[in-house]
């Protein structure tokens, strides 16, 4: 089988292919016929906008801010090359900023979370989701401050190394027969 | 290995389409007893070194991705339309991402219809083999696969999930807990090397220590010289000739050419969605309503065992990721109780997943801190699975799409599912029971995972005693026609609360048999 290069595993040049997959996603969320017309609006939304936007749907106090620039950044990127996505993120903003009080930048933490909670479900919602999940939880740099090893195969498993770390609880009893 | 090809127009071999736990299983066993077998399988043929400990690589490099539907009150219906089953497109099947939990199903659970009595909105049938009949085949079957706690093959040693499990399950008064009836070699075993715990097992196993049929039957069928395996080739339709006998396949190659291989027999394979998919695509004049589906039933009753998942929080380090994906089973839940408020029963099962699997999947809409302070704690949580019986229900079932058409031009497969009140009960007990243990063990908070676009698809092609009752009779020999077979879970009755590979495998042993004694 010729292998399909992957964005997680970095043979392929990484941020062409966060954009290609924001942009496929876009499309189809789109074909789903949610997205309504939106009126052309004067500025589109900034990497830093959408940053705050991601920030608040998936807030970590422990992690490096730049780790939310990957998808953010993508956003933009997919946004300055598909008219579809363009559509689709800067009606999403518009919503956002109406449902946070008119301006997402000067709005409290509080209204910007009630404002997310409005778009729960919507295309939106599923694109900032799945960009985030696929650039920023799929990102060893985030797994390594939350406790994830990910890869095993380079050091040969866990079994004779770290199988058992949990020394706070008693061994299982031995099982019984039959069980 | 010299590669064995056979002539596209030798009418003599059986062809065997899939080659997972149903299809490799009775492909390698008609070939070990002297039958000459092509394999269609719609996937590629990958090796060990190919797989990856990457959950998002191995997703798109093992996951059937071809366009399918889903409709009814079901949540994978709303949570996730376009991908209502999660199975494998590659030889070996399902068999590359399973868990490798391998039972036997409980002797009541056979006779269901008997046990549980008329339950209305339900279609619930016994089956129609028994469970002494199937003894001698999950034997064989346990022997095949290694699995643990069997044939004095040893368990698997404890991970830190399963410490936990255990410990939770215990103080919540379970006693029928153990980690064991793993198909993974907990020591090396038919040539296959013991299992290292990489704590992969969902992303093929690098190591070749779980039992997948990549690496076991596929091997012990080309190694016979009579097996033809044509990977990238995907089953369009089943032909049959004026006396309603099946004469081959039409199937498309990775080049996107067409070809017609001739058959004394046709096996079908392909897993409970695309296996009637393939019966009701090859619809002809003589057989209107699909092939083997004058009975009207191919396609209905799917059921896929209800799945959901609890996920417990805890003070202190966990590290579920260090070791095999199911750690083990709690089978107090999986006994005959209507007491409980439902018929049927469900094993609780240690289960880890990775980071990039935990966000995207277990809570599709999960935002904001309750969602993310169990994600920063990856390494303080714990995971519970649920492998429930789902009911089978008549209008549950796989049709054709009427207007969406796959690359080939034919429809694709829709899933519709209303679940039964009896379903919802049963998760709804497993979540309250799930949170007990998790908090027994010590979790301060316990987040409850979504139910999942599941990989034990079944039901959909069930065997009957009488023609009119199903599809195939107790051998998965097509009813209206004899040299058509149904080789994978879509023979399933009814969906048990046992995972179904071990089953699907005795089935397989069984149904090889019958051919060679019956068809020669």
């Amino acid at each position: 089988m010729k292998q399909t290069d992957s964005a997680a595993t970095g043979n392929l040049d990484r941020r062409q292919f966060l954009v290609s997959f924001i942009i496929a996603t876009a499309a189809a969320l789109s074909s789903r016929s949610f997205l309504a017309a939106a009126e052309p609006v004067d500025t589109s939304p900034a990497s830093a906008d959408w940053q705050s936007v991601l920030e608040t749907m998936f807030p970590h106090d422990n992690v490096d801010r730049t780790l939310y620039g990957v998808p953010s950044d993508a956003l933009v990127s997919a946004a300055e090359k598909d008219a579809g996505t363009r559509q689709l993120l800067e009606a999403g903003w518009q919503s956002l900023s109406q449902a946070a009080g008119g301006d997402w930048s000067s709005a409290t933490g509080e209204a910007r979370s009630r404002a997310i909670a409005t778009i729960v479900g919507t295309p939106l919602f599923v694109l900032l989701r799945q960009t985030t999940v696929f650039t920023f939880y799929g990102n060893p740099k985030v797994w390594e401050v939350f406790g994830y090893e990910g890869d095993a195969w380079p050091f040969g498993g866990y079994l004779g190394k770290e199988l058992v770390t949990v020394d706070w609880l008693p061994d299982p009893p031995a099982p019984a027969e039959g069980t | 290995m010299a590669t064995t090809r056979f002539e596209l127009n030798d009418d003599s071999v059986a062809v065997v389409i899939g080659s997972g736990a149903g299809g490799g299983v009775l492909a390698s066993e008609l070939c070990r007893l002297g039958k000459r077998v092509v394999c269609l399988e719609a996937g590629p043929s990958l090796t060990m070194a190919d797989f990856r400990n990457d959950e998002f690589f191995s997703f798109q490099q093992l996951t059937w991705m071809d366009k399918r539907s889903a409709s009814g009150s079901w949540p994978v219906a709303r949570s996730s339309p376009g991908f209502p089953a999660y199975t494998s497109k590659a030889v070996g099947g399902t068999t590359n991402i399973w868990g490798a939990l391998s039972f036997r199903i409980q002797p009541h659970e056979l006779v269901a219809r008997e046990t549980y009595g008329e339950v209305a909105g339900a279609d619930l049938v016994d089956w129609p083999v028994s469970s002494d009949e199937l003894a001698p085949y999950w034997l064989q079957a346990e022997d095949r696969m290694g699995v643990t706690g069997t044939h004095g093959i040893p368990r698997l040693p404890v991970t830190n999930n399963y410490k936990v499990f255990d410990y939770g399950a215990r103080r919540a008064g379970y006693a029928r807990v153990a980690n064991d009836r793993h198909a993974i070699n907990s020591r090396s075993r038919d040539g296959r090397s013991h299992c290292y715990q990489l704590g992969f097992c969902g992303q093929g196993c690098k190591f070749g220590a779980k039992w997948s049929t990549l690496y076991t039957d596929i091997p012990m069928a080309e190694a016979t010289g009579r097996f033809d395996l044509r990977p990238g080739c995907t089953a369009l339709r089943i032909e049959h000739d004026g006396k309603g006998r099946v004469t081959g396949v039409l199937y498309a190659a990775a080049d996107g050419t067409q070809h017609f291989q001739r058959a004394a027999l046709v096996a079908v394979a392909g897993n409970a969605i695309e296996t009637p998919r393939l019966l009701l695509n090859s619809a002809s004049a003589r057989f209107p309503q699909g092939l083997a589906n004058g009975s009207g039933w191919v396609g209905r009753c799917y059921t896929k065992n209800l799945n959901a998942s609890a996920w417990g929080l805890f003070e202190k380090p966990v590290h579920m990721n260090h070791g095999v994906t199911m750690g083990g089973s709690i089978y107090d839940e999986s006994r005959y109780d209507p007491a409980r408020g439902f018929v049927g029963g469900y094993l609780l099962q240690a289960v880890q997943v990775g980071i990039p699997f935990l966000a995207a999947v277990i809570k599709p809409d999960g935002w904001g801190r309750e969602f993310t302070r169990f994600v920063e704690h990856y390494d303080h949580l714990s995971g519970i699975w649920m492998n429930g019986e789902d009911l089978p229900c008549v209008n549950n079932r796989v049709t054709l799409h009427p207007t969406e058409k796959d690359v080939h031009g034919l429809p694709i497969p829709n899933i519709h599912v209303d679940e039964h009140a009896n379903d919802v009960a049963m998760r709804e007990h497993f979540y309250g029971r799930a949170e007990a243990v998790l908090r027994a063990a010590g979790a301060t908070d316990v987040m409850r995972g979504n139910p999942l676009p599941s990989s034990h698809n079944m039901g959909t092609c069930r065997m009957s005693a009488k023609p009119d009752g199903g599809v195939t009779n107790a051998f998965g020999q097509a009813h209206e026609i004899p040299n058509l077979f149904v080789s994978d879970g879509s023979l399933f009755p009814t969906s048990t609360a046992e995972n179904p590979t071990q089953t699907i495998v005795a089935l397989a042993l069984r149904q090889a048999e019958y051919i060679v004694s019956t068809l020669g």
